[in-house]
């Protein structure tokens, strides 16, 4: 999933203002998609894809081209989200789980989506849960380069992969209870 | 009985319906970026700001910088009014500084720093 989400070299770092903002652009798509399987909350997937993009700009002499371009774009974006989880639970200001599982839900569905037993499991999995468990197992990212992305230890994300495996296998049983709800 | 194999294939199998739910929300959400020009005015409009940005905190710097070194003269030519002058205007220019430099990065790191 990764190789096909991010054909572009690694070498390749542009200089103009126009060859940025193509990158970026190219790379919108991805970033969204990815906050939104991480977050469940399509406003604040795009808000922080807005602020992602952003800090890709300020900070693009720091990116020297060894790793893609998606994967820097990807941490910033896991930090700016982590970030927010940390300053929200500080300030007890967050929307209940429930709320923005059911915001997301009639979303879903007012587009034409399914949802999904699997998907309810998700939604229920904690943000710092949920973000190792789509880094690893949907962009193929390794336990070192996740935890890199997270700040914590490797040892830390895999136990958070497996706790959050073993709450999805809890509520999943067998190929029939997958179907629309 | 459940076997490791049957704990195996039960895993594998939840990781493929895993990866084709997400796939699933990635096509019922359509990502839309805005224009290409927008793009470019916001680039050079950050890059802008990073620019002014940079060079308000390097005169920030020597603006601290030049009057220490001042008083680091006087301290050898053994000018002492002028030495006690110059660490009390010093002091006066920093403290403030130092607390809106403070300030702006706890409103940074609020915003989300990376």
């Amino acid at each position: 999933m990764r190789e096909t989400n991010d054909q572009r070299s690694a070498a390749a770092v542009p200089s103009s203002d126009m060859e940025l903002a193509v990158l970026l652009r190219e790379h919108y798509g991805m970033l969204f998609h990815y906050l939104l399987k991480v977050t469940m909350d399509r406003p604040l997937a795009e808000d922080l894809a807005q602020e992602t993009m952003l800090k890709a700009i300020e900070h693009y002499s720091r990116y020297d081209g060894r790793s893609k371009f998606s994967s820097w774009l990807i941490t910033i974006g896991t930090r700016l989200h982590l970030d927010l989880l940390r300053r929200r639970r500080r300030e007890r200001k967050h929307l209940t789980d429930e709320a923005r599982s059911a915001a997301f839900r009639f979303e879903t569905l007012s587009r034409g989506g399914e949802w999904t037993e699997l998907v309810e499991s998700l939604s229920k999995l904690p943000d710092d849960v949920r973000t190792p468990l789509v880094l690893k197992h949907y962009y193929g990212y390794t336990y070192e380069e996740i935890a890199d992305m997270m700040d914590i230890s490797p040892g830390t994300v895999k136990s958070r992969i497996h706790n959050g495996i073993r709450k999805i296998r809890e509520e999943w049983k067998h190929d029939d209870i997958i179907g629309p709800r | 009985m459940t076997t490791s194999s049957d704990h195996g294939n039960d895993e594998e199998k939840m990781l493929e319906a895993l990866g084709e739910t997400w796939a699933r929300i990635d096509a019922t959400f359509h990502a839309e970026p805005a224009p290409g020009t927008d793009w470019t005015a916001m680039v050079r409009e950050r890059r802008l700001l990073a620019k002014r940005k940079f060079w308000t905190e390097l005169a920030i710097l020597w603006s601290v910088a030049i009057p220490l070194l001042g008083v680091m003269f006087l301290l050898i030519t053994g000018m002492q009014t002028m030495f006690w002058i110059l660490e009390a205007v010093t002091t006066a220019t920093a403290i403030p500084l130092l607390f809106a430099e403070f300030k702006r990065a706890g409103r940074s790191s609020a915003r989300g720093g990376i």
